[in-house]
């Protein structure tokens, strides 16, 4: 029986580009299997924030982070940690969509086909599950095999979704920029998946 | 009265400000057109001249002969330029062969994974090596690719992969269609890591993330997302790197050789149409039609690198179209 915060983010420090700062002493648990809502007015570190936790901070050059971030009593900064692992466990859904280069199938594939997860029937059967729950199925199961670039921005942003769900194991994260229920936005949590939300702009 | 007349807000502007601007206006536009046509009827001007004083060689022989033509024997009026072409063919399909995968791969290494205070230290170093004189890169081939062709490589793949046409060859030098497709190919590969790095850096970073959220590596990042995405980009920096290995005269000429005959393999010696122009223009004039042979070479070249402009133009449009 788990019963410790899903993410335990202990004394984190981030500075920018070597001096400015970022993140100041940031001490939080995150529960797991419940939504999480982080908001704040913009520019107080909402996305350094959820970044840390997929490890997608250390992208930006001249980041240095101090502290530690624990998924599952596991630090992911310690030495010696695969990231595409930890960015297996923990997904994050970008504020813009940003549909890959190839077809709505194999963007809502790609995820598994790189941790080699699933293949042939079953990967159809996953691709059809995942963008039935981001509520895209209906609208495009007729042309699964056309570009996802000739979506509407929202069909674009429900397919970034299912993306993300189709392989992330416990953890989702995603900015919502618009005021409103985080269920309204990402659909019903069903999935019994820990999720963080960031909100702001009110 | 028509309700316009009251709704449109009266200009602020004296008429003669207005004036001004709209003929400043007009002028750009008119004096843009005009130097914008020059390089197009520049290229229809050469093409016309070439044509021209070519036209005495292109009149008395069928256009078969001409180009397929393997005898090259100005004295006995025989003008067969099919071992100019295939000199230059050669050299330049062997040169882009050895430029292409390492140029992209360096590209890839500078434009993704590279921290920027190693890109700020390669970057200009690549520059420079696409702005040293042809003849430096001529001088060095023949005083260090030749003899080391002719010594050491030469040896080792006829002994090697002599059972390979391509590598079996009975020229004792070093001067070979390999040497100038290496000086070429060094030549040619800052070009085409130089556009095909801008042209990755321009991809969306949201994109790149897009991928490593879902936990791919970079490699995996790079080759179904990066490089689909700029696909056109560096197919048009390979075709820059090809137009200027099909004209390419002054490195090529001092390393190929300069044997008229139909290369068959690697190491032999070829005569590229850049090279037989630069070499004889000027001399042994008096030979009756050989001038105008010399044009027809010119002509050939010039229509050689229009076609592959030309294609490589057309596949670009097709990659563009499918990406839309």
């Amino acid at each position: 029986m788990q019963t410790e915060p899903h993410i335990q983010i202990r004394n984190l420090n981030v500075y920018y580009q070597g001096t400015h700062q970022a993140l100041r002493d940031v001490n939080l648990d995150i529960p797991r299997r419940q939504i999480t809502v982080i908001m704040g007015p913009s520019g107080c570190g909402k996305t350094p924030l959820l970044q840390s936790i997929n490890r997608f901070l250390e992208l930006q050059e001249g980041t240095r982070i101090f502290g530690q971030v624990l998924v599952d009593g596991e630090d992911i900064y310690a030495p010696g940690m695969d990231v595409t692992e930890i960015r297996k466990k923990v997904g994050l859904l970008a504020q813009r969509p940003y549909p890959l280069p190839m077809s709505i199938y194999e963007n809502v594939a790609y995820g598994l086909r790189i941790h080699q997860l699933k293949k042939g029937r079953e990967l159809d059967e996953a691709v059809r599950h995942y963008l039935e729950s981001a509520g895209l199925w209906e609208e495009v199961k007729d042309r699964l095999h056309q570009p996802a670039t000739r979506l509407s921005i929202g069909q674009q942003q429900r397919l970034c979704l299912a993306r993300g769900l189709a392989y992330v194991v416990f953890l989702y994260m995603g900015e919502v920029v618009e005021a409103g229920p985080a269920e309204e936005v990402f659909g019903n949590p069903r999935q019994m998946r820990t999720r963080a939300y960031l909100e702001g702009q009110f | 009265m028509p309700p316009s007349s009251r709704v449109l807000p009266k200009s602020h502007h004296p008429v003669s400000v207005l004036r001004m601007r709209r003929r400043q206006e007009r002028a750009a536009a008119w004096g843009g057109f005009v130097f914008t046509l020059f390089p197009p009827l520049l290229v229809l001007l050469v093409a016309g001249l070439l044509a021209w004083r070519a036209w005495p060689i292109l009149s008395r022989y069928p256009l078969s002969e001409l180009l397929m033509g393997r005898s090259w024997r100005p004295l006995q009026r025989e003008f067969g330029f099919y071992p100019f072409i295939a000199g230059t063919l050669w050299v330049t399909c062997a040169a882009l062969v050895l430029a292409v995968p390492p140029s992209l791969l360096t590209a890839i290494y500078l434009a993704e994974y590279a921290p920027s205070s190693v890109r700020a230290f390669l970057k200009p170093m690549l520059d420079l090596l696409a702005a040293i004189p042809s003849v430096v890169y001529g001088a060095w081939g023949m005083v260090a690719i030749v003899p080391a062709i002719q010594n050491t490589l030469a040896p080792f793949l006829r002994r090697q992969l002599g059972f390979i046409s391509l590598f079996r060859s009975d020229n004792p030098t070093g001067f070979s269609v390999l040497a100038g497709a290496i000086v070429l190919a060094v030549m040619i590969a800052p070009f085409i890591i130089a556009v095909a790095c801008e042209v990755m850096r321009n991809v969306p970073d949201g994109l790149r993330h897009a991928s490593l959220a879902v936990g791919a590596t970079r490699w995996q990042t790079v080759y179904p997302v990066v490089l689909p995405k700029s696909a056109p980009g560096i197919l048009a920096g390979i075709g820059l790197g090809l137009s200027r290995a099909l004209g390419e005269t002054m490195a090529v000429l001092m390393v190929v050789g300069n044997v008229v005959q139909v290369p068959r393999s690697l190491l032999d010696a070829a005569y590229p149409l850049p090279a037989l122009i630069a070499n004889n223009y000027g001399e042994m004039m008096s030979i009756p039609l050989y001038d105008s042979a010399l044009m027809s070479a010119a002509l050939i070249l010039l229509i050689v690198v229009l076609a592959f402009n030309l294609a490589s133009t057309i596949l670009l449009r097709r990659i563009q179209a499918r990406a839309r």
